[in-house]
């Protein structure tokens, strides 16, 4: 395949990468430039690209190198604020908020219904998008690592710098905070 | 989901007997996206989940969460 025409079948999947990268890195600057690697990575190494995977499953792995390397390099220079849950603390109290004393639910999850129709709407994905980035930063990179990534817990408590127990606290607190909000902006109102 | 019936002495149906609430529940329901869970949580997870309708909603919404990620991630193609 010429060039010109591996650049365009590369750059059919900018988007996808873009969105992909910025649940991840929750900076557009950070996103923008992992994806331009990831593109020129790309075209550099297209001769090399075996046919056995498809192109987006290809960009997606020379993206997530890209992604661990910023996050590494980020957390070398400028680590995420910690009191986010440097030791479990704030991410134990945000669980504990969401249930009585007694351990029951506080306000008890509610059906949603049909995840096809609702994951149809698009009004909903925008509230979804939005309550994902409302997730504080270390819990939001975790979970992402975790759904986006699907990387290990044993890979993740390590990028992090935390216990294993503690990575799993984080990952509850994420899906927690993740459902209170849809359910407060969206399923609710229903 | 049945439940073994065996009459234990009550001293030790106290002890094994340990009713997860629900904040336990919703743990072991997030960790098991992680890591898959021991014999017994399973089992205690399955009894709750059975008698509880706001763990169980807990349970469907979170795969609902993870499968609104992969759809957002590839909302592009209908556009």
């Amino acid at each position: 395949m010429p060039v010109s025409a591996a650049a365009a079948e590369i750059e059919q999947h900018r988007a996808y990468l873009m969105r992909y990268a910025s649940l991840q890195l929750r900076d557009a600057g950070a996103a923008e430039d992992a994806v331009q690697d990831t593109l020129m990575a790309a075209l550099e190494g297209w001769d090399r690209f075996s046919a056995q995977s498809s192109v987006k499953t290809w960009l997606t792995g020379i993206l997530k190198h890209k992604i661990i390397d910023h996050i590494r390099r980020q957390s070398r220079e400028q680590p995420l604020i910690s009191g986010d849950g440097e030791n479990g603390g704030d991410e134990a109290d945000a669980i504990d908020a969401l249930f009585l004393e007694d351990g029951h639910w506080r306000h008890p999850p509610s059906d949603w219904g049909n995840p096809d129709k609702v994951l149809e709407n698009k009004a909903f994905m925008a509230v979804f998008e939005q309550c994902v980035k409302n997730l504080p930063a270390k819990t939001g990179r975790a979970f992402m690592m975790r759904e986006v990534m699907e990387l290990s817990t044993d890979d993740i408590c390590k990028e992090l710098g935390v216990s294993t127990t503690n990575c799993w606290v984080i990952l509850h607190r994420a899906r927690l905070s993740l459902r209170e909000c849809l359910e407060m902006k969206w399923f609710g109102k229903s | 989901m049945p439940i073994p019936r065996i009459k234990l002495p009550k001293p030790i149906r106290h002890t094994i007997v340990k009713r997860l609430n629900c904040k336990e529940v919703s743990e072991l329901v997030s960790r098991q996206h992680e890591h898959p869970l021991s014999t017994g949580e399973k089992f205690w997870l399955a009894l709750h989940l059975y008698i509880c309708t706001g763990c169980r909603n807990f349970k469907n919404n979170t795969r609902i969460m993870r499968e609104a990620l992969k759809r957002y991630l590839d909302q592009g193609k209908d556009r």
